[in-house]
C-alpha cells in the first residue's frame, strides 16, 4: 500500500502542495519586485555598448568617452569647439605663436599628488615614445617631437619644465592647434608610471588601474560586464555631485530599452523604433542630438569611371537622403553636406549641398558623355557603368548600400554591393593601392579635432584621401592656410570655402548622419545643452541626482 | 578502469594539439591582420605596424607562431593580442557567468526533462505525450533571440519584475545565489528550452524502449512494485542515452552561448570567443579553444565513467 500513497513530507504536507508553496513563493518574490538597481541615492547607471579593450595607447571611442571622466588635460575643447583651461590656469601664445608657457593650477591626480610640470613633460614624452602605438600627429609640430619619435633624441627639446607649475612648450612652427590638438592630450602621473616598458605599454598595471586628474577615478573593471567610477575628493573643478557612475554593458538594443523602461538603469541609448514611445514616457528624459557618426561613400578616382567630377556629382543628386532616414531611421537625423559635424564653429551652417534630383543626375550623366543602353544601364565607349560597391559588414551598412543601389541604378549606374568582413575591409580593402571602386563606411567625428578629419579625408598625403584618389592642390592650399592662421575669422572663412570645395569634387558622397538618442531618468538632471554624444559623457561630471 | 582513463588522458594531447592547429590555420587563412584592429584607420599613418607586428610576435614563421602560443598557453605566460593579459586570467573571469548558466540550465532541464519523459513514455500517445510532444517541438524551433527578447518584453519591459542584463547587481560582489537569482530566471528559460526537448525526446524513446523489454516483463510476473520497477530497472537503464546526450551537451553549453549572453548581457565564454574571432586574437582564440576541446574529452570521459557505474555488462565486459 505504501507505493500507492502520496510522498508527504515530515509534517504530513503532500509533495503536490509542498510544489504548490514554492511556485507561490516565487510568484510573491517575483511580485514584490527586484529592487531597481539604479535607484541609488547619488549614483547613475549608465548602459554602454562596449567596453574599452585597452585604455591606454589605444583611439577606440568608448576610451575617449571614458577618458573624459577620468582624466584632465590642459586644456579642454566644449561642444562648439572653443578652448577653455583645464589643468592650466594660464596659458599664454608668444605673439609668434610658437611659444606657450602654461601655470599649471594646483590640481592633483586621484591619488592625492599634486600634478606638476614634470607630469606633463613626461605625458607628452610618453605619447611621442618611438614605442608609443598612437601617437597623434600633431604632437609631432612640438620642436624635437620628430627627432624623439625617431629614437633620435633622450627627451623632446621643445618641452621645458620652469618651475614645478610652470612648463615651456616651443612648436616648430605657428601653429594655430595647440590648445586644440596638443594640450587636450591627458596627463599622467609619472611617479604611477615609472620604470615603464613602453613597447610593453598594455603589460603595465596602470593600464588596469589607471590614476588621472579628471572628475572620476576609477574603482572596479569587470570585464566585459561593467566600470564603476566614483567621485575624485581631489578633482580641482569640485567634487562631482553624482558620487558613483556605472557604465554598464549592455550590448543589445531591446535590451537596454527593456532596463530603461524598468528603471534598472539610469541612462540607455534608445535606437529610433523606440523614440515615440519614450517620449510619453514620464519618467524619462528623452536627448536627440547629432549623431557622431556621418555615413558616405567614396570612389577610386584613378579609374576612368569617376575621375569626371560631373560623375560624382550626378551620384550626388542620386541619392535620396531623407527616404534613406525615414526608412532606416525613422526620420531621425540629418542629411549630410558637410563632414564636419554640426555641433562645432567650424561648421558651415549656410551649406547647401545635394537634394535629391536623379533629372540632375541624368542630365550630368549625360555631359559626361555616358549615355543609356537597351538596358538603361549607362555606356561610354562600349563599356557599361557597371562597378562594385564594397561596405563594412553590418546592418546600417548593408541597409543603406542597398537603398544606394536602387538610388544609382535609377540614374543607370548598376552596382554589385558586397558586405566585407571588418578584419578584411580595414587590412586588405580600405587601404592605399587596393582595387576599390565604390566603398561605404561611415566615420566618427569629434574624436579627432576636424582639422585632423579633414585632411586625413581630403589632403593628398591624407589616409582616406589616398585610399580614393583624390588630390586637389586647391584642397591641400587651403588645408594647410587653415593648418597656419590663428586668426578664427581668417579659420572660418577658410573651412567654409573647404566644406564648398567638397561639395563641389565630391571626393566622397555624404549621405546621412543619424540622431544618437539617449533616454535618462528624469531623477537625474543634465546640465545645460547636450548637442553630442562627446558633450553627453563629458555632462557625466555636472549631473545631478533629485 | 584505471589504465583506460590514463589512456584516455594521454589521447588528449594529440586531439587538442589537432584542433587548436586547426583552429590556428583557419584563423592565420582568415583574412584579416590582427594589428589593424590595434590601430584605427586614421592612425595607420602615424603608427608603426611592423613594430607592433613585431611585439604581438606576428614577424615569425607560421609554425613557430604556433608553437610558441601553445607552449606560452601550457605555462600561463599566453598573453591577448588586445589587451596584452593572461589569456587564462580573461577565460577565468568569462567562466563564472558560462558556468552558472550552464548549472542552472542543466539542474533545471533536468527536473524537468526527467518526469515530462517519464509520464509520456507510460502513457505513449495519450494527450500528455502529444502535449509533451509539441512541447519539444516548440521548444527546438524557438529562436533563442527572438525568445530571450520575448521574455525580456514580458517580464522586464512591461511587469518589471525580472532584470534584463548582467548577473549581479552594479556594485555588488561575487555571486551570492540570493542575490543573483532573478538574473538567472530569463537566461536560464531561455538555455534550458533549448536543451530539454532534446533530453526529453531522447529519455522518452529510451524508456520505451526499455519498457518493452523481457526482464521487465519478468519483473512485473515476479510482482514486483511498479516503483521499484520503474526506479531500480527502468529509469536506471534508460539513463544511458540520455548520459550520453548530457555529455555531448555539457561542453557544448560550458562553451557559452553568444546569442543568449548578448541579448541578457553576460560576460561569459561564448562572447569573449566570438569577439576574440572577429578581432583576430589568436591566443584567445586558441585559448578557449583549449579549454573547450578539453571539456569535450573530460565531459566524455564522464559518460564513460558514468557508463561503467550504470551497466554492469560494461563493468563485467
Amino acid at each position: 500500500m505504501q507505493g500507492l500513497t502520496p510522498a508527504r513530507g515530515r509534517r504530513g504536507i503532500s509533495m503536490s502542495k509542498r510544489i504548490g508553496v514554492l511556485l507561490l513563493a516565487l510568484v510573491v518574490a517575483c511580485a514584490a519586485r527586484v529592487p531597481a538597481v539604479g535607484q541609488g541615492a547619488s549614483q547613475a547607471i549608465v548602459s554602454i555598448w562596449g567596453l574599452p579593450v585597452r585604455i591606454l595607447g589605444s583611439s577606440e571611442a568608448v576610451t575617449s568617452y571614458l577618458s573624459l571622466l577620468l582624466n584632465d588635460s590642459l586644456t579642454a575643447v566644449d561642444g562648439q569647439g572653443n578652448v577653455s583651461g583645464h589643468l592650466a590656469e594660464k596659458y599664454p601664445a608668444s605673439p609668434d605663436g610658437k611659444t606657450y608657457v602654461i601655470t599649471l593650477r594646483a590640481a592633483k591626480f586621484q591619488d592625492g599628488t599634486p600634478v606638476t610640470a614634470r607630469d606633463v613633460k613626461f605625458s607628452y614624452e610618453l605619447y611621442l615614445h618611438a614605442k608609443y602605438p598612437t601617437t597623434a600627429p600633431a604632437l609631432l609640430e612640438i620642436a624635437g617631437a620628430q627627432e624623439y619619435k625617431a629614437g633620435k633624441a633622450a627627451s623632446v627639446s621643445g618641452i621645458t619644465v620652469l618651475t614645478p607649475r610652470t612648463i615651456r612648450f616651443i612648436l616648430n612652427r605657428p601653429y594655430p592647434y595647440f590648445y586644440e590638438q596638443i594640450g587636450t592630450a591627458p596627463i599622467l602621473p609619472e611617479h604611477a608610471l615609472l620604470n615603464l616598458d613602453v613597447a610593453r605599454l598594455q603589460e603595465a598595471p596602470f593600464v588596469r588601474k589607471p590614476i588621472g586628474a579628471g572628475p572620476y577615478r576609477l574603482v572596479e573593471w569587470r570585464e566585459k560586464e561593467s566600470m564603476t567610477f566614483e567621485a575624485s575628493p581631489d578633482y580641482w573643478g569640485g567634487v562631482p555631485t553624482l558620487k558613483r557612475v556605472v557604465l554598464k554593458l549592455i550590448p543589445e538594443d531591446a535590451t537596454v530599452i527593456a532596463e530603461l523602461r524598468a528603471g534598472n538603469i539610469d541612462a540607455g541609448r534608445i535606437i529610433p523604433e523606440a523614440y515615440d514611445s519614450f517620449r510619453t514616457d514620464p519618467r524619462v528624459r528623452v536627448l536627440r542630438m547629432p549623431g557622431d557618426t556621418n555615413y558616405w561613400f567614396t570612389m577610386n578616382m584613378k579609374l576612368p569611371f569617376f575621375q569626371d567630377p560631373r560623375v560624382r556629382q550626378a551620384m550626388a543628386y542620386a541619392v535620396n537622403r531623407d527616404e534613406m532616414l525615414r526608412a532606416l531611421y525613422r526620420g531621425l537625423g540629418t542629411p549630410v553636406q558637410s563632414p564636419i559635424h554640426p555641433s562645432l564653429w567650424q561648421y558651415d551652417k549656410q551649406l547647401k549641398g545635394y537634394t535629391y534630383d536623379p533629372a540632375k543626375a541624368k542630365q550630368l550623366l549625360a555631359e559626361a558623355g555616358w549615355t543609356p543602353g537597351t538596358d538603361g544601364i549607362l555606356q561610354k565607349g562600349g563599356q557599361r557603368f557597371k562597378v562594385k560597391y564594397g561596405f563594412l559588414a553590418g546592418k546600417d551598412y548593408q541597409n543603406q548600400a542597398l537603398l544606394i543601389q536602387q538610388y544609382l541604378r535609377a540614374v543607370g549606374i548598376e552596382i554589385d554591393v558586397q558586405g566585407i568582413e571588418r578584419g578584411d575591409f580595414f587590412s586588405r580593402y580600405f587601404v592605399p593601392g587596393s582595387p576599390i571602386e565604390l566603398v561605404g563606411i561611415a566615420w566618427f567625428n569629434l574624436l579627432f579635432p576636424p582639422q585632423s578629419e579633414l585632411e586625413a579625408g581630403f589632403k593628398s598625403t591624407g589616409s582616406v584621401a589616398q585610399i580614393s584618389g583624390y588630390n586637389s592642390p586647391e584642397m591641400d592650399r587651403l588645408l594647410d592656410e587653415a593648418n597656419a592662421t590663428r586668426d578664427r575669422t581668417k579659420q572660418k572663412a577658410l573651412y567654409d570655402q573647404i566644406q564648398e570645395l567638397v561639395l563641389r569634387d565630391v571626393p566622397r558622397v555624404m549621405t546621412v548622419r543619424p540622431d544618437v538618442i539617449w533616454g535618462v531618468k528624469k531623477t537625474l538632471t543634465l546640465p545645460g545643452e547636450v548637442n553630442s554624444l562627446f558633450a553627453f559623457f563629458r555632462s557625466i561630471a555636472a549631473w545631478q541626482s533629485r | 578502469m584505471g589504465a583506460y582513463l590514463v589512456r584516455r588522458v594521454i589521447a588528449l594531447v594529440p586531439l587538442l594539439l589537432g584542433v587548436t592547429g586547426i583552429v590556428f590555420a583557419l584563423l592565420v587563412l582568415a583574412p584579416g591582420d590582427p594589428v589593424t584592429f590595434l590601430i584605427p584607420p586614421e592612425q595607420r599613418g602615424q603608427a608603426d605596424l611592423a613594430e607592433m607586428r613585431h611585439q604581438l610576435g606576428l614577424d615569425r614563421p607560421l609554425p613557430v607562431q604556433y608553437a610558441s602560443m601553445m607552449r606560452d598557453l601550457l605555462t600561463g605566460r599566453l598573453r591577448a593580442f588586445s589587451d596584452r593579459r593572461p589569456t587564462i586570467q580573461r577565460v577565468t573571469e568569462a567562466l563564472p557567468a558560462t558556468l552558472i548558466l550552464t548549472a542552472t540550465s542543466i539542474v533545471v532541464t533536468v527536473v524537468l526533462a526527467t518526469p515530462i519523459a517519464f509520464l509520456s513514455a507510460l502513457r505513449p500517445y495519450s494527450l500528455v505525450d502529444h502535449g509533451a510532444t509539441l512541447f519539444s517541438l516548440l521548444g527546438i524551433s524557438l529562436p533563442t533571440f527572438w525568445f530571450g527578447l520575448g521574455l525580456i518584453f514580458v517580464f522586464t519591459e512591461r511587469l518589471g519584475v525580472l532584470p534584463a542584463s548582467g548577473l549581479r547587481p552594479a556594485g555588488t560582489s561575487g555571486y551570492d545565489p540570493l542575490v543573483i537569482w532573478p538574473y538567472l530566471v530569463m537566461p536560464t528559460v531561455v538555455q534550458a528550452l533549448g536543451i530539454l526537448p532534446v533530453l526529453v525526446r531522447y529519455a522518452r524513446s529510451s524508456l520505451l524502449d526499455t519498457l518493452g523489454q523481457d526482464y521487465i516483463r519478468v519483473a512485473r510476473s515476479k510482482g514486483l512494485r511498479e516503483r521499484a520497477i520503474m526506479l531500480r530497472h527502468v529509469a536506471r537503464n534508460s539513463l544511458i542515452p540520455v548520459v550520453t546526450v548530457m555529455a555531448l551537451l555539457v561542453p557544448f553549453l560550458l562553451s557559452g552561448s553568444v546569442v543568449i549572453e548578448t541579448v541578457f548581457a553576460l560576460p561569459g565564454v561564448g562572447q569573449l570567443a566570438v569577439n576574440s574571432a572577429l578581432s583576430r586574437d589568436y591566443p584567445t582564440v586558441l585559448t578557449t579553444t583549449t579549454i573547450a576541446g578539453m571539456l569535450v574529452v573530460l565531459s566524455n570521459l564522464l559518460a564513460d565513467i558514468g557508463y561503467f557505474y550504470l551497466d554492469p555488462r560494461i563493468r563485467h565486459g
